[in-house]
């Protein structure tokens, strides 16, 4: 039973913080959140569904599909926030909410409202079972492909030169700009790796949904915003932290709430996350002293 | 040979003006010294030369090419290179890869960057010390040698340097200067250096500049000045 517990917590919370590393990334260095990021997956999953029509195998679609989630993470920064970036945080935030519902738009006008199949390898959904856990193979994939982007992720900010240019960047912006570090590249950057994370993390969402509908976006930003909440909006290893404590709460009460209220779980969420927050207003880590928007 | 050239720089914060009128000018190799009390436009004059300050308007001419409308990115890797006011280090890098990050223009030829590494350890041997340490650990006088080492990695030809002794203990500004007296006699690095601390710099500087109220006035060599200005007048008015 522990055991069982301790798997589907880290399953999830795998693609939380997944999701959550993505939004946080681009906070960091704009102090701005991107309310698009959610589309991302709608992006990706939408490829999915027109690939599906084409004779390639399912890893190549799945690799386009990403790439298109990296391109339009990409296009969401010259859209939305380079033109006004500068100028205001409230025209940000609206412009990356009206591109958010141009995307939703343009899936409800161009496909469809109603949700629509994800092809997914059949292996994802088999039961595995070890020790006294029974659980599907993508859960455990999840883990396994999380834990290598951790680390990939984790060596790319420490040893390439654009890595440390992103972590001084989101410290201190203006700083970094003076030491020659282009703010534009840095800022590409840190976009495309959102839209990668969140096109891995897509995929890892739809082999569990296995369809894709014009609302698909919500849930991802939400769990990406609530983890980045609580474990704290600066900070790298805050978003991940984050990511798998909201796993856990979510898989406790899952757990623990009967049958009946087990439909209000957010609401129980909810009132946990802002528990934490009257504790930790900041987050759980606060991650670097700067965080002067720019 | 001039290097840097400041004509008719305005700074308007709003209703508030930073800067009224600045016209300033560095030579090759010289060290000048921009002087005045809190609020004088110092940092502002610095931080529009450096391309950070979006309000400036104004002329600023750097090795014949114009750059007040270029980006902070562009100045320096024409080789101005500014150390800012409170240090301004990546507190939770280690103090070596603040310092690679100073040479960010030059990765691309490692060696260059280890050659200029070792001079900035050579330069301030305390800093080789503690390379693998994380920067916001640092002492005060630490930072500010850091700030100034990381600077220097870019190779730069001339260096904007702001307040380097603000928040030191007297004993570290004295440190702090003489590195600084080093640094001009092993390089031929020129220097706009600000300073409220106006004795300090006489010392080093070659000319002087008197900023009150976002206006120059009074300029000259730093030797005729230092005994015959009245720095009460220029610091607190009439």
């Amino acid at each position: 039973m522990l055991l069982q517990f301790i798997v589907d917590v880290l399953s999830l919370g795998s693609l939380y913080a997944l999701f959550a590393l993505g939004l946080v990334l681009v906070y960091g260095i704009l102090k701005l959140v991107n309310f698009a990021y959610g589309e991302l997956v709608l992006v990706f999953g939408y490829s999915m569904f027109l690939l599906n029509a084409t004779p390639f195998p399912w890893f190549f679609m799945a690799l386009v599909a990403i790439l298109m989630s990296i391109f339009f993470s990409i296009a969401t920064d010259y859209i939305a926030f380079r033109p006004v970036r500068e100028k205001s945080v409230t025209a940000v935030l609206i412009t990356s909410f009206a591109f958010a519902t141009l995307l939703q738009n343009a899936a409800l006008l161009l496909i469809s409202a109603r949700p629509k199949n994800v092809p997914m390898p059949s292996f994802l959904s088999d039961s595995v079972q070890f020790l006294s856990v029974i659980t599907p193979v993508r859960n455990l994939i999840s883990i396994a492909v999380t834990f290598i982007c951790l680390i990939i992720f984790y060596q790319f900010m420490k040893r390439t030169h654009i890595g440390l240019a992103m972590r001084a960047a989101a410290t201190n912006f203006n700083m970094a700009r003076m030491l020659g570090i282009p703010a534009n590249l840095v800022i590409t950057t840190a976009f495309a790796i959102s839209g990668l994370l969140a096109g891995i993390g897509g995929t890892l969402w739809m082999s569990k949904l296995g369809m894709v509908f014009p609302g698909i976006g919500l849930e991802p930003l939400l769990i990406a915003f609530i983890a980045t909440v609580i474990g704290g909006m600066r900070s790298v290893q805050g978003a991940v932290l984050g990511g798998f404590i909201l796993a856990f709460v979510d898989m406790s009460f899952n757990y623990l709430l009967p049958q009946d209220i087990l439909k209000f779980r957010d609401a129980f969420t909810f009132t946990f996350v802002i528990l934490i927050l009257l504790i930790r207003p900041e987050g759980l880590i606060k991650g670097p002293a700067t965080g002067i928007r720019t | 040979m001039r290097i840097l050239e400041v004509n008719n720089l305005k700074v308007n914060y709003g209703p508030v003006i930073g800067v009224k009128k600045v016209d300033l000018y560095v030579d090759q190799g010289e060290t000048v010294a921009l002087l005045g009390a809190n609020g004088a436009g110092k940092t502002s004059t610095i931080l529009s030369i450096a391309g950070i300050s979006n309000k400036a308007e104004g002329e600023v001419i750097f090795s014949e090419s114009n750059i007040s409308k270029l980006v902070p990115e562009k100045i320096l890797s024409l080789g101005l290179a500014t150390v800012p006011e409170n240090r301004d280090i990546f507190p939770d890098l280690i103090v070596e890869e603040n310092l690679i990050l100073g040479g960010y223009i030059h990765r691309k030829d490692k060696n260059f960057v280890k050659r200029t590494m070792d001079d900035v350890y050579d330069l301030f041997p305390v800093l080789s010390d503690r390379k693998n340490q994380i920067a916001g650990t640092l002492s005060g006088g630490e930072q500010q040698m850091l700030a100034i080492g990381r600077a220097l990695m870019s190779k730069p030809k001339m260096l904007l340097l702001d307040e380097p002794s603000l928040g030191l203990a007297p004993t570290l500004v004295v440190k702090i200067y003489e590195h600084i007296e080093q640094l001009k006699k092993d390089t031929d690095l020129t220097i706009l250096l600000v300073e409220q601390h106006a004795m300090k710099a006489l010392s080093i500087a070659d000319r002087v500049y008197f900023l009150r109220l976002g206006e120059i006035v009074s300029s000259g060599k730093a030797s005729d000045l230092k005994d015959t200005t009245d720095f009460k007048k220029i610091y607190f008015g009439e």
